[in-house]
């Protein structure tokens, strides 16, 4: 009895369920939700409904189908089951970055909000150079990523520079410079200097309805396979930098320098690290990050910056590193959750289940609110631990 | 001209209600990102009330009451869990955006849009042809001012803000002022966005209310955290706004070459500024935008051993 309560009382043990308690919750949740907002001419029982949708999810997303009768699970044939797989793989890749880029300003006691501007700012550099730039395609999309992160980097750097400048808080900063970028980009740019009938002639071939020309082929993004399984390099691409955000966290003096800024500038300081420094670099690590997500999702898939993007992506992000508890390889997982939510929804939209595509902001949402709170979570495993035994004097830690 | 003040006034009620709420919650201390859900909520509720109901009035109230709701789980996660406020806030809002489009299907089975309210559903027009919601707001501000600053209630608010020990040492109870300060927030934040179908726009899009909530919280900032300088705030972002409006169908050349996104981006660059100090005195304000001292912060009773102390 004694061990179980060593466990249960074990602050790994409590951090480690709670991601997952979390999820379960919000599924849970989220059954309720649409079990109880079935409607009345739904043909099935009330509480089918939940069930089928969640099924549905998992047919977009995985390829898999569960029969109800047998309780068997059957892939899908092989071209729903490649598209499903390869959109997972595509949602996955961004939802990556853009939870890399928070955790990365998390490490270093930044709450980076501003994934979302940063990753617009990213997609509409990565449009422009992939039309205007003309190179070969072995490095074209290298090109284009590396000026995309830099843009998106130097736009994160702003709110790093306003925080050690002038102090302003980089939650208000970056909530801020969110709607500048979205409103300039979408409302200024896409309409007017880098519009497809400004910079194309509106009687040349190939244009497009709105927003920016389409890129050059040599621009997009390696794919694996044969449509219509749309999985391109990006998922490679931002797998490996989740591990070269670990490595760079937790095994260079720089990533060290960083996470001592984040646990305790005052004590960084006095160790000599140039906490104002690690600081910004640490917002436009960030930033370009983000930006690299915006990058990939022009030259993976959409070939042009079409009108207004507002993909939730950076908010996402917000999620994903919570989950992932600010881990950049936990960060894995919990975008491969939150990707083939993404990627299943889409499924939902078919009746009967009919549900709005927008059901993956809800399920997202209900799990960070169960993620903040874990303070309940942790109350009530202290309460199950006192109630196994009396207490003992090396529980008082 | 005439014009351009009706569009100010028109579109002033939703974004002024989600300021004042936004001034509310964050003088006691807890900071509200949740603006825009609530808003949003509000909205959609209110929408819904007015459409089934066919009075304005229970609108309104269904989206205080839908706005409160979500202040009641900022409150909840805030007060007790000492959860952090920036994050559940943003949990709010994704919950909103999802829930809501979720419900307008489920419900209404609509996607993109509802239907248009009829006009009696909507509140009715009064003075200047303005409806109802604008004069209710333009009094809202001193309402507000005069709470906070004029009775025993609004000091400790603001105390709490500021030093919620020195209230405690009071004997007075800093999560009941807290609590109350928060659901308010959500009321006026849900009335803001129930004024949106109701006063303005006649029903509900998926992208309702589409960033105002942040400009309210913008104009928090701009107007330093004070209930009249939030309604100079978002009366001077409300201009641009309807600046864009009228230029755009003006005659002059120039002006119709200015970008939309120009418009719609200035609130948070001016804001930005301000937080920055570089506005100075060509602002509204003078000085630096400085939040509330505990705003954001938890607080712990007593001597602040609680059975998680040290986390």
């Amino acid at each position: 009895m004694g061990r179980i309560r060593r466990v249960l009382l074990a602050e790994g043990f409590q951090s480690a369920t709670i991601p997952f308690v979390a999820v379960a919750l919000a599924v849970v949740t989220c059954y309720f939700v649409i079990g109880l907002t079935t409607p009345a001419n739904y043909p099935l029982p009330r509480w089918e409904r939940p069930k089928e949708a969640y099924r549905k999810l998992a047919e977009g997303s995985l390829g898999v189908k569960f029969d109800p009768v047998t309780k068997e699970v059957l892939p899908l044939d092989p071209i729903s089951k490649n598209r499903a797989l390869g959109e997972t793989a595509l949602k996955t890749a961004l939802l990556i970055l853009t939870g890399l880029s928070v955790a990365v300003a998390l490490r270093a006691g930044l709450f980076n909000i501003g994934a979302e501007g940063q990753f617009v700012v990213g997609a509409i550099t990565a449009a422009y150079f992939g039309w205007s730039l003309d190179l070969p395609s072995a490095v074209h999309p290298v090109v284009v990523m590396l000026l995309a992160m830099a843009a998106a980097g130097a736009y994160g750097a702003i709110a790093g520079l306003l925080k050690v400048w002038r102090g302003v808080h980089e939650v208000i900063s970056t909530i801020m410079l969110n709607w500048i970028a979205f409103h300039l980009v979408s409302e200024w740019l896409v309409t007017g200097p880098l519009n497809v009938k400004r910079l194309m002639g509106a009687g040349s071939p190939s244009v497009i309805e709105a927003g920016t020309p389409t890129i050059r082929d040599s621009a997009a993004l390696w794919t694996l396979f044969d449509p219509p399984n749309r999985m391109n390099a990006g998922i490679l691409i931002a797998g490996g930098l989740a591990v070269a955000a670990y490595v760079f966290l937790y095994w260079t003096r720089l990533g060290y320098e960083v996470r001592a800024v984040g646990s305790g500038p005052e004590a960084a300081r006095a160790a000599g690290i140039p906490v104002r420094r690690r600081t910004v670099l640490a917002m436009t690590l960030s930033g370009a990050l983000a930006g690299l997500a915006g990058a990939l999702y022009i030259l993976g898939t959409e070939r042009h910056y079409a009108g207004a993007v507002q993909g939730g992506y950076g908010f996402d992000g917000i999620a994903i590193s919570l989950l992932a508890a600010n881990h950049p390889l936990g960060v894995l997982p919990a975008a491969l959750f939150f990707g083939a939510v993404r990627a299943g929804v889409t499924r939902l939209q078919l009746a009967p289940v009919s549900i709005h595509k927008s059901f993956a902001d809800l399920l997202q949402g209900c799990t960070i609110l169960f993620v903040t709170a874990q303070y309940l979570f942790r109350m009530a495993i202290q309460r199950a631990a006192r109630a196994i035994g009396p207490e003992e004097e090396h529980d008082r830690a | 001209m005439p014009d351009l003040l009706a569009s100010i006034l028109d579109f002033l009620p939703p974004i002024l209600f989600a300021a004042l709420g936004g001034v509310l919650a964050e003088r006691a201390g807890v900071v509200n990102l949740g603006l825009e859900g609530m808003m949003r909520a509000g909205a959609f509720f209110g929408f819904l009330a007015a459409f089934r109901t066919g009075s304005p009035w229970e609108g309104a109230l269904a989206g205080m009451a839908a706005g409160m709701a979500f202040a009641l789980v900022l409150a909840f996660l805030a007060i007790h869990c000492r959860a952090d406020q920036v994050v559940t806030g943003i949990a709010l809002n994704l919950i909103a955006l999802g829930l809501m489009s979720y419900l307008m299907k489920a419900l209404l089975d609509r996607e993109g849009s509802t239907d248009s309210l009829p006009d009696g559903a909507m509140f009715g027009r009064a003075w200047l042809g303005r409806r109802l919601p604008v004069w209710i707001a333009l009094a809202a501000p001193f309402v507000l001012h005069f709470l906070l600053y004029r009775t025993v209630w609004g000091l400790r608010t603001r105390a709490v803000g500021e030093h919620p020990r020195a209230v405690e040492s009071a004997g007075v109870s800093v999560a009941r002022l807290r609590y109350i300060a928060v659901l308010g927030s959500g009321a006026l934040a849900g009335l803001g966005g129930a004024c949106l179908p109701l006063g303005l726009e006649g029903r509900f899009t998926e992208h309702t209310p589409a960033g105002q909530g942040f400009i309210a919280l913008a104009a928090v900032i701009f107007g330093k955290w004070r209930p009249l300088g939030a309604f100079a705030a978002a009366a001077f972002f409300v201009t641009a706004q309807a600046l864009q409006l009228t230029l755009q169908g003006s005659s002059v050349a120039w002006a119709q070459g200015i970008p939309k996104g120009f418009f719609h981006a200035f609130p948070y660059v001016v804001t930005l500024l301000a937080l920055a100090g570089f506005a100075g005195k060509a602002s509204l304000l003078v000085g630096r935008a400085t939040p509330p001292a505990a705003d954001g912060v938890p607080y712990v009773r007593g001597d602040g051993r609680s059975p998680l102390a040290g986390r």
